[in-house]
């Protein structure tokens, strides 16, 4: 077990967690500018619950979880919990040629316009390299709750994807 | 670790997702360092206020809990002091008026209750007569108590006087009368200015009594 660090060790870790903190968050929201404010707004959050940062969990895993909770809250703010369903309408067609920086593109906008706990199970898993039980102690739901989500938005990114992807998906 | 998906789909998506990438802005960054900072940053007054306000419960509680000096007891009286009597102003030849006997009374300076006078018939009906309707009856009443040698006589006027003082034939037999106890009756009222008026006034209107 970790002991829980000083104010400077907190600070020294924070900072250097700012930039990996920014890309969750960027992955979550789709938008630079709303991830920066999803962070400032952990940032204040973290700040009054540093003493509640006792080393039992790694700083990270900390870190992200105030930045979900936030990321939830901004959410129900702005009551937007489900996105519409005919968001892959809002697509745009692929065009013949297909270059690397429109498939990044496309991707990210594909990820944008999952389901919210869809797309925090997608970001954990593939761009965190979080276990489905880290991930479900992280959003304090089940495991098999994980691997539907991750089933559920794989699919979803095929079939937003579709006319991007090499294979035939497998149902 | 993330363990291994076994029951994932080894596709071309796994593929496809990694050629996302969301470049962080190092101005986003940046900003964000700094506003760490400023949060991070101490502030004294958030010390300072709850320790003014913690010694202000403890200086209260201290005040709270130190005896009080009691007030010096008030000294007690060995004896009542003596009253002050009301000044009182009695005209000398006038008798105090039931109000003023009650103050009187009140302040322990009653003067002595007159003496009662033994009642001669003849005395009494002159001196009725004094305050008669006709002019002439009280005329002639007066001539006779004027002339009349009777001490009583004397004492039976000034009562008469202090009673009522508009009965200006009582005044004019005291004048009249030669007895010693008249004579000092008549010094002493020509000293109220109230009985001095009216003593000249009855001269002149009975000279001849």
């Amino acid at each position: 077990m970790q002991q829980a660090p000083d104010r400077q060790e907190f600070d020294r870790l924070m900072i250097s967690h700012l930039p990996v903190a920014l890309a969750f968050a960027t992955r979550l929201t789709g938008s630079n500018d709303e991830a920066e404010e999803l962070v400032q707004s952990a940032l204040l959050k973290a700040a009054r619950a540093a003493t509640s940062f006792r080393g039992e969990s790694s700083f990270k895993t900390w870190f992200f979880r105030i930045i979900l909770n936030s990321f939830h809250d901004s959410l129900a703010a702005r009551d937007i919990e489900e996105l519409p369903e005919d968001m892959a309408a809002r697509m745009p067609s692929p065009l013949a040629e297909v270059v690397s920086k429109e498939a990044c593109d496309r991707v990210t906008d594909a990820i944008a316009a999952l389901p919210p706990r869809q797309r925090e199970v997608l970001v954990l898993h593939t761009y965190e390299q979080m276990d489905h039980a880290g991930i479900a102690e992280m959003l304090g739901i089940s495991e098999a709750n994980v691997r539907k989500n991750l089933q559920l938005a794989r699919d979803r990114l095929r079939i937003l994807l579709m006319d991007y992807l090499k294979e035939p998906t497998r149902a | 670790m993330r363990e291994s998906d076994s029951n994932l789909p080894n596709d071309s998506l796994d593929d496809l997702l990694a050629q996302a990438t969301w470049p962080n802005d190092p101005q986003s960054i940046h900003r964000l360092e700094s506003q760490w900072r400023e949060i991070r940053r101490p502030r004294y007054w958030r010390i300072a206020v709850p320790v003014a306000l913690a010694a202000c419960v403890v200086i209260g509680f201290v005040l709270m809990r130190a005896p009080r000096r009691e007030p010096a007891p008030m000294p007690i009286a060995k004896s009542m002091p003596a009253p002050i009597a009301a000044p009182t102003a009695v005209p000398l030849v006038r008798p105090p008026t039931e109000l003023e006997r009650l103050r009187l009374a009140a302040v322990g300076m009653l003067p002595p209750a007159p003496k009662q006078l033994p009642a001669d018939p003849v005395v009494e009906e002159l001196i009725i007569r004094l305050s008669s309707p006709q002019i002439d009856d009280r005329i002639d009443a007066a001539r006779k108590l004027a002339h009349l040698d009777d001490s009583h006589v004397t004492e039976k006027l000034q009562e008469l006087v202090q009673r009522d003082q508009s009965v200006r034939e009582a005044l004019a037999v005291l004048q009249a009368r030669k007895d010693p106890a008249a004579k000092t009756f008549v010094t002493s009222a020509m000293n109220d200015p109230n009985l001095s008026l009216l003593l000249y006034a009855v001269r002149y209107q009975y000279p001849n009594l």
